[in-house]
């Protein structure tokens, strides 16, 4: 029974930290500055591709997973400034242009450098409770998701940066005329967003093998919490929208099958963004507020 | 200027992605006017591009090969290839350029059962010559229809007969959640009544899941001797690294992995070990036969950039050859006689030994043998079960040669299996 409900709780844990990781990158993008990033996948393509190299250029994966996050953060700053830049504001064109990006850099990635590279080796080995083995690695995962939201919590809660960020996305015309830097405040957080990415796609790659579509496979999922979260607070959309998906999905995922686990997220999800369109955190906030009034 | 900038810059990323999205490799040119024509529809994007680039690659060696012996009938060979886009939709409109268009003497076609019946559906009804050149779930019956790859009397029965006698009766099955996967869970089912074994677990995998948590703690609980995988794609792959991380021991059989995603190239050991695959061909079936090493030298000289030698090569340059014999032995390139030339007992030294093209049924009989990966992910082959003939069809009474079938048969049409399916 222990065992059992430990599995349980293993289960969601971990669909919680693959909601919050492949994620976190794109509500940051999307949440602050109103750009749908269809390319976040190749971002953590970036990242991923990054780990392998430097993993096997003989360095340790401490250094490795952190590399990944880097150059997926230069590789995003250099997208921003080059062509994302020109289309704030612009929504639809903003999406096409990023999907455009995702289809050349797939195809780019696979005619470069090839259909594969080196897979990586995942970390630390198992453990055992009652019965059945786990992962310590995804133990690591969710330990990881946790810290990652807390950080971006205090960021925007504690430092100029993140004070200036919550202005321009509250108001860009006040911000920028009190003498906010909107423009610099844009590339920075699009960075942030293509490095938590990258550093998305850096802890994926130790479990998975690393192909030209291997961000894709994590995109719908994240727009999926993404939506559902709602961007008028990051960290608390993120958190209610991780948890609420996860449950519905462990639960039918252990009850039923992988199929129906997947389907009931899905619907879950669409009755959320039904009846609460602008996501979970505007909600949130609502009843928030509504108690202290009464 | 900015606004116009922008309005430019949106039209060229847009033709960009327009362009991309259609992107075809144009026909290599022909030598003369007169060619005969394969038509390849192979995935070089999208999911499947990974191991079906080397398929191509394999389709080009035997044309350059038999280019270089002078052709055939007089004429060159011409190899025509669109890509796939891994894309069922591609591969259903670009069936019908080769046809209509390009005039295709024969289409190769399909790395996935759904790819292969979209693309096969449109050959078969404009009266072309079609191969697939890939392993399947066998059962097609059909004049029109060519299968170079092992099916699942050649894989699946062997592989669990050998499995079962090995480490156990109890067995977990994960199988893709699409045509193939399901078949080749029936079959599975087959094979376990027939030699005795049990089935105490069965999951069907969407395609495109990459999360096994679920899965893992099922497995557990249910203790199986050995583990059953048809496991399919990139993100269905990830299963193995997932379960080695978490401690899970079992040995296991597939009929996917290796030959065509060459696994054991690519996850860093030991997460493949005691995997077992029946196989018809791997890059390491060089070190058994001096034809398999031969093959593995030609390849690597023409393409010395390629990431692997896998079946689906093998399968490809084994229906060119396949074919430029039946055009030889046909005298011409008219269907009807081409197929009855295909129909006379052809074979060809493939790279694994001799295969014979079998009148009856339309696939091959080919040797294989039983491909073990040890913790380092080095291959052992532990068993070579000989040439296996494609029986089960012929045993349901199918013959080409007399009459034209044109359907897929199932476990299920063959009533002395009735038994073991309802279980």
């Amino acid at each position: 029974m222990l065992s059992e409900g430990f599995s349980l709780f293993y289960q969601y844990a971990d669909s919680i930290s693959l909601l919050m990781l492949s994620a976190v990158g794109l509500m940051i993008i999307f949440g602050m500055m109103g750009v749908i990033n269809m390319a976040h996948g190749e971002l953590m393509l970036v990242g991923a591709y990054t780990t392998s190299v430097v993993f096997y250029a003989g360095l340790p994966l401490f250094v490795a997973i952190p590399a990944g996050a880097s150059a997926a953060a230069a590789f995003g700053i250099v997208l921003e400034r080059l062509i994302i830049r020109r289309f704030y504001g612009q929504l639809l064109s903003s999406l096409v242009v990023t999907w455009g990006l995702s289809l050349l850099l797939a195809q780019g990635f696979l005619i470069i450098i090839g259909p594969s590279i080196r897979s990586l080796p995942t970390p630390f080995g198992s453990f055992s409770v009652g019965g059945f083995s786990y992962s310590y690695y995804r133990v690591f995962m969710f330990v990881i998701a946790l810290a990652v939201t807390l950080a971006i919590w205090a960021l925007l809660r504690f430092t100029k940066y993140g004070v200036e960020a919550r202005a321009t996305m509250e108001n860009p015309a006040m911000a920028h005329a009190l003498g906010v830097n909107t423009d610099r405040i844009y590339m920075v957080t699009f960075g942030l967003g293509a490095a938590l990415a990258g550093l998305a796609g850096s802890l994926f790659a130790l479990e998975a093998p690393i192909e030209p579509t291997f961000g894709r496979n994590y995109t719908p999922i994240a727009f999926i919490t993404v939506v559902v979260g709602g961007s008028s607070d990051i960290v608390a959309g993120l958190i209610a929208s991780a948890l609420s998906l996860s449950a519905v999905r462990a639960i039918f995922t252990t009850q039923f099958n992988i199929l129906i686990g997947y389907v009931a997220m899905l619907v879950s999800a669409f009755v959320l963004i039904r009846f609460i369109p602008n996501g979970l955190s505007e909600f949130l906030e609502t009843v928030l507020n509504r108690l202290r009034r009464s | 200027m900015q606004t116009s900038f922008n309005s430019r810059l949106r039209h060229i990323v847009i033709a960009a992605v327009a362009s991309a999205a259609c992107l075809v490799i144009k026909p290599i040119a022909g030598i003369s006017e007169e060619t005969i024509k394969i038509c390849a529809i192979d995935d070089a994007s999208g999911d499947f591009a990974l191991p079906v680039i080397l398929k191509t690659d394999g389709a080009k060696l035997a044309v350059a090969e038999i280019n270089a012996a002078g052709g055939v009938l007089g004429k060159k060979l011409e190899l025509i290839h669109y890509d796939g886009q891994s894309d069922v939709r591609r591969h259903q409109e670009f069936a019908q350029r080769c046809i209509l268009e390009d005039r295709a003497n024969v289409v190769m076609a399909g790395y996935t059962s759904s790819e292969r019946e979209a693309a096969r559906a449109i050959a078969v009804k404009n009266k072309t010559i079609f191969w697939h050149n890939n392993q399947g779930e066998g059962g097609i019956a059909d004049k029109y229809s060519f299968f170079t790859g092992p099916i699942p009397e050649q894989q699946i029965l062997t592989g669990i007969d050998y499995m079962i006698k090995k480490y156990g009766p109890k067995m977990y099955i994960l199988a893709a959640d699409y045509g193939f996967g399901q078949v080749s869970a029936q079959w599975t089912h087959v094979a376990a009544g027939l030699y005795g074994g049990k089935i105490v677990g069965e999951e069907f995998i969407p395609l495109g899941n990459s999360q096994f948590a679920s899965t893992i703690a099922n497995v557990q609980r249910a203790k199986p001797d050995f583990l059953v995988e048809y496991l399919v794609g990139a993100n269905q792959s990830q299963f193995y690294p997932q379960a080695n991380s978490a401690g899970i021991d079992f040995p296991a059989v597939s009929t996917v992995n290796l030959q065509q995603g060459y696994e054991h190239r690519r996850f860093p050991p030991p997460a493949l070990k005691n995997l077992y695959v029946p196989i018809a061909f791997i890059e390491e079936v060089g070190t058994q036969t001096p034809s398999a090493k031969k093959f593995v030298d030609d390849f690597r000289r023409m393409f010395p950039d390629a990431a692997n030698v896998n079946q689906p090569a093998r399968c490809a340059y084994v229906a060119v050859h396949l074919m430029a014999e039946a055009w030889k032995r046909a005298g011409s390139t008219n269907t009807d006689e081409v197929i009855s030339a295909l129909e006379s007992g052809i074979s060809f030294d493939a790279p694994e030994g001799r295969v014979l093209l079998d009148p009856a049924t339309h696939h091959l009989t080919m040797s294989i043998r039983m491909a073990q990966v040890q913790p380092d992910h080095s291959i052992k082959f532990v068993q070579d079960f000989g040439p296996i003939e494609p029986w089960w069809l012929r045993s349901l009474g199918v013959n080409l040669v007399r009459s034209d079938d044109a359907k897929q048969y199932l476990p299920a049409d063959d009533k002395r299996f009735a038994k073991f399916l309802n279980k």
